[in-house]
């Protein structure tokens, strides 16, 4: 389970006191589950999305608990969270092919050698019916299968939750419900906590979270 | 108009100075009197130290140089703004750079008498010094050092075009920690696209002469000095030397060209094959240690110049004294009238061929974009940074022939510096002016302007900035180059660098500071008046901002 406790973010502003970003008291997501934080651009969901994946943030300041199946991982690095993503653009490598994507996302963790990491992402690509799409670059794929393969790789480095920012946003209308059904529902069957930020309502899945005037996130 | 001046550039300072020049040192392979023997290449292959040394220098130099270039890199993503200490550095000649560098790291180098004066601990200078002035170690030392920063501004400008910052989270999210995430993510790409500045650089630590005349050892001369010497030496048997030499070094030139073209593509399957090692702390000691090299790399510039200062006006200053024990001008005094006319050439044949070298790829710029498909970078206008200088030129001096006798050698060595002023300014103009919008040029015709008027009154004001570092990249070129001046010249036209290196060649280090730190001044005045132009652009809109802003 993906834990937020008592988070506040400043942006920080130059010659005056700091403004407050977002407010956020409590947020529970549990295994398998979806939550959907919706708003306008500007408000800080994004911020709130790389507080929780562990990025810096050069230009804010943000306090807060942060938790992931009971331990405290607030204090560790961006590889250590083991927090998977999912944003927009980008995800797979241009310079790498689909099946080099596939390895160089399992190399850090995955405990099978060379040879099963291999086998299992071609398994995985298999019941997309991409198999064939194995020694293509990514330039080549269409947005579709772009976004299924970008999401294929996020799981096969083993995430024990995952950030999802406008992840369908590029696609077209027919597409998108397609995509985004399929997202979630691989995102459940691995029991994956999930927080996705939208600014489209159709994109929006399971609980919906808003930000008030107050600037705190509550449920919508 | 464009696609025909396109062509005439192409033809003058392409194909006639490379095609031409091989051609004509082909033909001479052939002469009977001073073409390739058997007793040439026997000598050649004989000359196995040199031929190790060549080999050394031009492949650990320039890999040492890429990969330490790429590991302070990730500083560049962090602060942008250490882009602008590699330009003022990057000026600063090669020779300018070893006379610094050895009055900084020699065994009586400023930097052991500031070791002693701290520490007492060296009252003469040390024996067995692993930077001693004249050897196959210094030479490779000052070039990785001069080809850092020149590595590090082209990869500042691929950064700008590939996502780094993306990847890296991305990676991180992986499970790499920051440094792999860097160096399995982020370098196999940008090493991909280092491929050519690679081979200039390659090329370059090939065949320079200068840097080994000046420190590199007199008993094992690299194979390009070799040549060098053989020129000079007028017997058939010396000519026939030199010329089996020159393609000694093609043939070598080839080899290491082919080389370099498969080092992105090795390292990428190592990047993927490589097994991890665990790596949890976000800064490791790689980090800090960037850090202080990143430091350390300014101070050293900064002291490389405060010692030549120190050097030229200093009167008596024996080791092991941190500050030299009296200071007059008299060096200056009685060198002026040396000095003036080795000035006076540098700066007239940098300031015209680096301003022909901007025109001219400007014209093959505007060509390329009015050919829609091509706006990758165009290998052939950079051919003459990938053929070694000294075969080149030799063809050049062969073709030229009686021209360089009869008073048109001048107009010559300002060709052979516009040669290469022409790639270089091609190399740093080609990102701004293929990637320009298109759209502004489309507002401004739309508003009733020609298509050349747009051109002229939007197009370049707005790329003031990277024209006017093109311009002093190749001013800096142009006052570094060694080897054209010198043969083509016939020494009649004496530059701050062929003086520079004559001088301090002969091992007289206190007037070759007054010619290294001329040298020096001349670049970095040009790029601290581009700083401020394009400082003072910020603060004062041109007309084509205005109208941006308007639009």
């Amino acid at each position: 389970m993906l834990t937020i406790r008592n988070l506040v973010i400043f942006s920080e502003m130059t010659g005056s006191s700091n403004r407050l970003l977002l407010r956020l008291n409590s947020l529970d997501i549990k295994p398998g589950e979806v939550v959907t934080l919706m708003g306008p651009s500007g408000v800080g969901k994004s911020t709130l999305l790389r507080w929780v994946l562990g990025e810096p943030l050069p230009n804010f300041s943000a306090e807060g608990e942060l938790t992931l199946n009971n331990n405290d991982i607030g204090q560790l690095s961006v590889a250590q969270r083991r927090i998977g993503m999912m944003f927009q653009k980008g995800g797979l490598f241009p310079h790498m092919t689909v099946a080099e994507n596939c390895l160089f996302a399992q190399k850090p963790r995955s405990t099978l050698n060379r040879k099963a990491q291999a086998e299992k992402a071609m398994s995985m690509l298999s019941t997309l019916g991409l198999n064939d799409k194995w020694n293509h670059y990514p330039h080549s794929l269409s947005g579709g299968q772009y976004s299924r393969i970008s999401l294929l790789c996020a799981l096969l480095a083993e995430p024990k939750a995952m950030l999802l920012d406008e992840p369908f946003s590029a696609l077209d209308a027919n597409l998108k419900e397609e995509v985004r059904d399929w997202t979630f529902q691989q995102l459940k069957e691995n029991k994956i906590p999930t927080l996705l930020v939208t600014h489209d309502r159709t994109d929006a899945h399971g609980r919906i979270l808003t930000v008030n005037e107050d600037k705190e996130i509550v449920d919508d | 108009m464009v696609r025909a001046l396109s062509v005439a550039i192409k033809f003058a300072f392409i194909v006639l100075p490379v095609g031409g020049g091989l051609m004509l040192l082909l033909l001479s392979s052939f002469s009977a009197e001073s073409g390739i023997t058997n007793n040439a290449v026997y000598t050649i292959l004989s000359e196995r130290e040199a031929l190790v040394s060549t080999l050394l220098v031009a492949v650990v130099a320039p890999l040492i140089a890429c990969y330490s270039a790429l590991w302070l890199a990730p500083g560049l993503l962090k602060r942008p703004k250490l882009q602008q200490l590699l330009s003022p550095v990057l000026s600063v000649p090669h020779v300018a750079f070893a006379v610094g560098l050895m009055l900084l790291l020699s065994p009586s180098g400023w930097l052991i008498r500031l070791v002693e004066s701290i520490t007492g601990l060296l009252p003469f200078p040390p024996q067995g010094w692993p930077l001693p002035e004249k050897s196959v170690i210094t030479v490779m030392v000052v070039l990785v050092l001069k080809e850092l920063p020149f590595l590090l501004l082209m990869i500042a400008a691929q950064l700008k075009q590939v996502p780094a910052s993306s990847w890296l989270t991305q990676a991180q999210s992986y499970g790499y920690s920051q440094r792999q995430a860097w160096w399995r993510g982020v370098t196999p790409e940008l090493l991909k696209r280092l491929t050519l500045p690679m081979a200039a650089v390659i090329i370059y630590s090939l065949s320079v002469v200068d840097i080994p005349l000046l420190v590199g050892s007199n008993t094992e001369a690299l194979l390009a000095q070799r040549v060098y010497e053989w020129t000079f030496q007028f017997s058939p048997e010396s000519q026939s030397k030199a010329v089996t030499g020159a393609w000694a070094l093609m043939v070598i030139a080839v080899l290491l060209l082919f080389l370099n073209s498969l080092h992105a593509d090795l390292y990428r399957k190592w990047a993927l094959t490589k097994a991890l090692r665990k790596q949890w702390s976000n800064t490791t000691f790689s980090d800090k240690a960037a850090k202080i090299t990143w430091i350390t790399f300014g101070f050293l510039s900064l002291a490389i110049i405060a010692v030549l200062i120190l050097q030229s006006v200093a009167s008596s200053w024996f080791y092991p004294t941190l500050m030299p024990e009296a200071l007059s001008l008299n060096r200056w005094q009685s060198e002026w009238h040396y000095l003036t006319e080795p000035s006076f050439n540098s700066i007239w044949l940098a300031l015209t061929s680096a301003l022909l070298g901007v025109i001219f790829a400007v014209v093959l710029l505007q060509h390329q974009r009015e050919q829609k498909q091509k706006r990758s970078l165009n290998a052939w206008v950079l051919i003459a940074l990938f053929v070694p200088q000294v075969p080149l030129v030799l063809g050049w001096q062969m073709m030229l022939g009686e021209h360089l006798t009869q008073g048109w050698n001048v107009m010559w060595v300002a060709w052979s510096h516009t040669v290469y002023t022409v790639p270089y300014a091609y190399l740093v103009l080609h990102g701004a002016y293929t990637q320009f919008d298109e759209q502004w040029l489309v507002k401004a015709q739309s508003l009733g302007y020609s298509a050349r008027q747009a051109w002229w009154k939007v197009m370049l004001p707005m790329l003031r900035t990277p024209l006017a570092t093109a311009f002093a990249v190749a001013f800096s070129v142009s006052i570094a180059q060694y080897l054209p001046t010198q043969w083509l010249g016939h020494g009649l036209t004496p530059t701050l660098t062929t003086e520079a290196v004559s001088v301090a060649s002969g091992g007289d280090w206190r007037i070759g500071s007054l010619y290294a730190l001329l040298q020096t001044v001349l670049p970095l005045v040009v790029f601290i008046s581009v700083g401020l132009l394009s400082t003072g652009l910020k603060g004062k809109k041109t007309k084509a901002e205005r109208y941006a802003d308007y639009s």
